[in-house]
């Protein structure tokens, strides 16, 4: 179980990690594995919505040549 | 700074870039604050580099007139989008677009900003911009957002922040300060007259631990010049240092500084009633014992009324001998 915590900490954010993690409980590991992926989830969330209403906003034809670079 | 606070620091910061309360975060208060800043290295590239668009929208930041993508980055964007995408801008275009955002935004983005990732464009702002957004982040009491920053400003920049903030503000900022190399250059930018101040708002606002600890990041001679400027001030100033010392065990920080005061500073601070009472004297005496102090506490004593020289021999004989 403690490994696996360890490893969802590791997964999110990458190495190196410092050794002191060790001394968290298993919940505590499990909500800072949570505590990134849930921003990463909302980052990406808003950059959806963000992208989405800049390309409904803008003119045409800038909304075409953003949509290219942005989406391909 | 202390462990405890420093700790409480680093929590701070990861919570705001991770988008989430302080609260939930408190049990990382038990490891290093080193321990905090690692994992905070860690979420920062995952957050900044973990999504391939935040290249593309800098790209296709060019296409749109600067006013209208100002205007998408303000309004469709938000600050903290715009922060993960500010570094991978041309400068150029980055300052273009800054100059055409309100400083309330600008403080918004700044919050949320690695200023590493943006170091070229934060040179590159005028220094009057800078100066607007210092005032926006002190009106918010953001001192540790702007502690970030300090070291990566032009002096011109500085110089407009410092304008703009008051003492107090100042030395709240410097226990926050990310860049330790940089605050012997950043302190001595600043006037006389406004370290004064800092020295009085540490008495005024309670902010003597702040003081102390600026003292020990900074080179032992700047450290000698700050306490011969505080040593000029009055007795009931320099009795809010004595008590800080005393209430939080700093003495062994205070005692090597005496090392770099002049003979007058040195002088002036011995003779601080306050410095007399005998629980203080018995404190720093066993704080010079313990730490291996005594060359710093010597000449201290030497410059103590009869009285307190008293209670020192008393407490310490082998002091007051020498031996």
């Amino acid at each position: 179980m403690r490994d696996e915590r360890l490893r969802a900490v590791r997964g999110e954010y990458g190495e190196p990690l410092p050794e002191e993690l060790a001394a968290l409980s298993d919940g505590e590991l499990a909500d800072l594995a949570a505590a990134l992926s849930d921003a990463r989830r909302r980052q990406s969330r808003a950059l959806d919505a963000a992208i989405d209403h800049t390309l409904r906003f803008l003119p045409w034809p800038l909304s075409g040549l953003v949509r290219r670079v942005l989406i391909g | 700074m202390s462990a405890t606070l420093e700790g409480r620091a680093e929590v701070m910061k990861l919570a705001r870039l991770l988008d989430t309360a302080p609260e939930r975060l408190a049990y990382l208060e038990r490891l290093t604050p080193g321990g905090v800043r690692a994992l905070r290295e860690r979420a920062t590239v995952a957050l900044y580099e973990g999504d391939c668009r935040f290249g593309r929208i800098a790209l296709a930041s060019r296409i749109p007139p600067a006013a209208l993508t100002a205007w998408i980055a303000q309004h469709l964007f938000g600050a903290l989008l715009c922060a993960r995408v500010a570094g991978l801008l041309d400068t150029r275009r980055a300052v273009d677009l800054a100059g055409r955002m309100p400083p309330a935004f600008l403080a918004d983005l700044a919050v949320q900003l690695d200023p590493r990732r943006a170091r070229d464009i934060i040179f590159a702002l005028p220094a009057r911009l800078i100066g607007r957004v210092a005032a926006e982040l002190g009106r918010r009491e953001e001192y540790i957002a702007m502690g970030r920053f300090v070291g990566h400003m032009t002096d011109a920049a500085l110089l407009a922040a410092f304008e703009v903030l008051d003492d107090a503000s100042l030395l709240r900022v410097s226990y926050f300060v990310e860049e330790k190399d940089q605050l012997d250059h950043v302190v001595g930018l600043l006037s006389t007259e406004r370290v004064r101040g800092a020295i009085r708002a540490a008495t005024d606002a309670d902010l003597w631990p702040q003081a102390i600890d600026l003292l020990t990041r900074v080179p032992a001679q700047r450290a000698g010049l700050l306490a011969d400027l505080a040593a000029g001030e009055d007795d009931d100033v320099l009795a809010g240092m004595v008590r800080t010392a005393q209430r939080d065990r700093l003495w062994d920080v205070v005692l090597p500084v005496l090392q770099n005061m002049t003979e007058d500073g040195r002088r002036r601070f011995a003779g601080l009633p306050a410095l007399h009472e005998p629980d203080v004297l018995v404190a720093i005496v066993d704080c010079a014992l313990a730490n291996d102090l005594q060359s710093d506490l010597l000449p201290l004593v030497a410059l103590l009324p009869a009285g307190a020289r008293q209670v020192v021999a008393e407490h310490a004989p082998k002091v007051i001998l020498g031996r």
